[in-house]
């Protein structure tokens, strides 16, 4: 679909036209764009994974060799680690094999730290999850790398999540239904946040890319929707009867995804020049149509919010964003189909309606734009006609 | 050296010009507007379209399957039958009255394409044939072979792919065993292997195989497909005397499986650093390497010693090290040569 046949330097002319620093610039970027950029997300992804069993090594060589115990001391080695780890990931960012060393010892320094917390706080669950949030997010504001970040997001939101459940889950001690109303609402309220923070992030994203925070991009642009899938999901793979007996305020994250699609459709609409106004059908039929998805997925916000993703992705451009979005909209779907109450021919049933609908819904857009095109082209003849007559008098008005 | 100003302007190079500071917001913005990487009017509807064509494609097929699995008792044999006839009928003629041409033809076809697996299925279920599911995968297979052909659609030929393998490896269950496993593994890597290499080899002629996604995708079934048996083929034959005994698990299809991994690897690193320049091959060809290269490493090492534990994580950080600054190396290489 898109042919993109720019070079730099076409983009270049039209952007820097009549600046006479633009040749200057231009050689800039040549220079900068001899060397590849980062390494590609596959390529993180292995390397991540390769740390972590590094950084199991390490802590085993530690304990077993009896250089370490599970006490106290534990969380001061961590601190080392991770601090040696930050520096030599500053230092060496040119180095063969610093930048993996570092992030293995990070890691490492993070388990050790765990485990002196545990110890210092005398097992106490919730103060050492707080301890390592505390943490990971300092990490994520001062590790220079992209991994570590990503990897910082996910275990702040988990560590979080942890800490609410230790606080207020209804099933911590025995059954408490106030803590499962409490529980409840706490999570509508973190995946409406979360769910907020992707958009807004997404929205500004070249502000950030240009700003000093473009470290922070990438690792909470993937992560968010990682943490977003993450807390959807716990409630709807890990089974209702161990996080709640209900959840009484799950249409509050219906409500808040659905507004925070509405006021994306309503932007893009905007922006494409579909405005209010002559063309007031298209918001309508968005809004309704965002109405009856979010009625219809009431009880699967993971679904719904997997298309705001699915959407923010497209909007920039972002295809593995949108691949993303894609895996999980079909994930938390089905889930969701299996999960619905009813036999199978009814779902199945179910099933087919849904598919008509969406078939039907492109019949009939496609249909609506062959008429829009039918009524604008006499439009269209006539204002060529009227620029045609304007033109041919305009010299015997000049003279 | 080519000059770096007249290589194309992708996004990701461009963000990267912003992130040098040599654009700000605004600029980046209208250079994403201007190469097409953000959406303008007519690329939202056709993202609208499409999406509303899959997703209802997809929800109608699974809907159809869902609703033979339940095996309605109210439901006659030969309406059964006949219903799902019709579907894939219909669904067929409807793409070829639209000449194949686009989307929902071709998404229409692939519709055809998995009914054509629900009817078999359901004729297995009314007759109870007896047939195993190799049969079924198999003659699904050969049954769309046609449409597969004649539609020049990836899609469908990575279903096609799949169904393959499913046959492959049922046949390999249902038939021959677990004691030949090891030709399992040769036989999936050369099946695997040959559909990359057609793919490769033939999108110089054809344009719609241009897309990487594909190859990428059976690249994921062959590289595990390699490592796997050497994995265990290194597991059994290192270590002490003490080992012995699972050397006597070893069947002839391990060590040809095990013989097949190193020129494999070699012939998939050579072409996607010489022939076609893609850098995910490559990355997960060497991270292959680097699986069992530690998995020999744990195996010799026997951990009696707690430094042994230290020489592994060491090995690993080295070795990840050294992939990383590879692939970096060629990817500059590639982008001064762009």
């Amino acid at each position: 679909m898109n042919t993109n046949t720019w070079s730099i330097q076409r983009v270049w002319e039209h952007l820097f036209a009549g600046d006479p620093d633009a040749a200057e610039s231009l050689a800039e970027a040549a220079a900068e764009l001899k060397h590849s950029g980062g390494s590609p997300w596959y390529v993180q992804t292995m390397v991540a994974v390769s740390a972590w069993i590094a950084a199991a090594m390490l802590i085993a060589f530690m304990f077993i060799s009896k250089l370490l115990d599970f006490n106290s001391s534990s969380a001061a080695f961590g601190l080392v680690f991770i601090t040696s780890a930050t520096v030599l990931a500053y230092l060496g960012r040119r180095l063969m094999f610093a930048g993996q060393l570092a992030l293995a010892l990070s890691l490492a320094g993070l388990v050790l730290f765990g485990i002196g917390a545990a110890s210092i706080f005398e097992n106490n669950f919730s103060l050492t999850i707080l301890s390592i949030t505390v943490l990971e997010i300092i990490l994520l504001l001062v590790y220079p790398s992209s991994t570590r970040r990503f990897i910082s997001v996910l275990l702040i939101y988990s560590t979080l999540e942890t800490y609410i459940y230790q606080q207020i889950g209804p099933w911590v001690n025995s059954y408490n239904s106030l803590n499962n109303n409490l529980y409840s609402a706490s999570q509508a309220a973190l995946v409406c946040l979360t769910a907020a923070a992707g958009l807004y992030l997404w929205e500004h994203e070249s502000k950030l890319q240009t700003s000093r925070l473009r470290g922070l991009l990438t690792p909470l642009g993937f992560g968010i929707p990682f943490a977003f899938a993450g807390l959807t999901g716990l409630h709807s793979f890990m089974g209702d009867s161990y996080f709640y007996t209900a959840a009484p305020f799950i249409w509050l994250e219906t409500v808040g995804i659905a507004g925070l699609l509405v006021w994306l459709e309503l932007k893009i609409l905007k922006e494409v020049g579909e405005t209010p106004g002559r063309r007031m059908k298209a918001p309508l039929v968005l809004l309704a149509a965002t109405g009856l998805l979010a009625l219809a997925l009431n009880g699967a916000p993971g679904a719904l919010g997997s298309l705001l993703f699915l959407a923010l992705g497209f909007r920039r451009g972002r295809w593995s964003l949108v691949g993303l979005a894609g895996i999980f909209l079909v994930t938390f779907f089905s889930r969701y189909y299996y999960m619905l109450n009813f036999s199978l021919l009814i779902k199945s049933l179910g099933l087919m309606l849904g598919g008509g609908i969406l078939l039907g819904a492109r019949y009939w857009i496609q249909r609506t734009r062959l008429s829009e095109t039918a009524v604008s082209q006499p439009l269209a003849v006539e204002q060529q006609a009227d620029a045609a007559a304007v033109e041919t008098t305009a010299p015997a008005e000049e003279a | 050296m080519s000059d770096q100003t007249q290589i194309k302007a992708t996004p990701d190079r461009l963000r990267r010009l912003a992130e040098a500071d040599l654009l700000n917001a605004a600029q980046l913005d209208e250079a994403l507007k201007m190469t097409g990487a953000l959406p303008n009017l007519t690329r939202w509807r056709w993202f609208l379209d499409y999406l509303l064509l899959v997703l209802g494609a997809a929800m109608g097929v699974a809907g159809i399957f869902f609703f033979f699995a339940y095996n309605w008792n109210g439901l006659p044999r030969f309406a059964k039958l006949g219903l799902l006839e019709l579907l894939v009928t219909l669904s067929a003629l409807v793409a070829i009255r639209m000449k194949l041409k686009g989307h929902p033809a071709l998404i229409t076809l692939t519709a055809a394409a998995l009914l054509t697996g629900g009817l078999l299925a359901v004729y297995g279920q009314i007759y109870q044939i007896g047939a195993d599911s190799y049969q079924l995968f198999l003659t699904w297979a050969l049954l769309i072979t046609g449409w597969v052909i004649v539609s020049d659609y990836t899609l469908l030929w990575a279903i096609w792919l799949v169904l393959v393998n499913l046959a492959l490896s049922f046949f390999w269950r249902q038939r021959l065993g677990e004691e030949t496993f090891g030709f399992f593994f040769v036989s999936f890597c050369i099946l695997n292997g040959l559909a990359l290499a057609t793919w490769e080899g033939a999108k110089r002629r054809f344009t719609w195989l241009g897309t990487r996604w594909t190859p990428r995708l059976v690249s994921l079934a062959l590289v595990p497909g390699l490592t796997s048996p050497m994995i265990y083929w290194l597991w059994a034959n290192l270590g002490s005397s003490d080992y012995e005994y699972y050397r006597t698990f070893l069947e002839p299809g391990d060590h040809a499986a095990a013989a097949l991994y190193l020129p494999a690897l070699a012939v998939l690193l050579w072409f996607y650093s010489r022939r076609e320049h893609d850098l995910f091959m490559l990355a997960i060809s060497l991270f292959s390497l680097m699986t069992c290269l530690t998995t020999a490493l744990i195996r010799i090492m026997q951990f009696s010693n707690p430094l042994d534990y230290l020489l592994v994580g060491g090995a690993i950080v080295l070795q990840a090290g050294l992939i990383v600054t590879v692939l970096r190396k060629i990817a500059n290489s590639w982008e001064a040569a762009a």
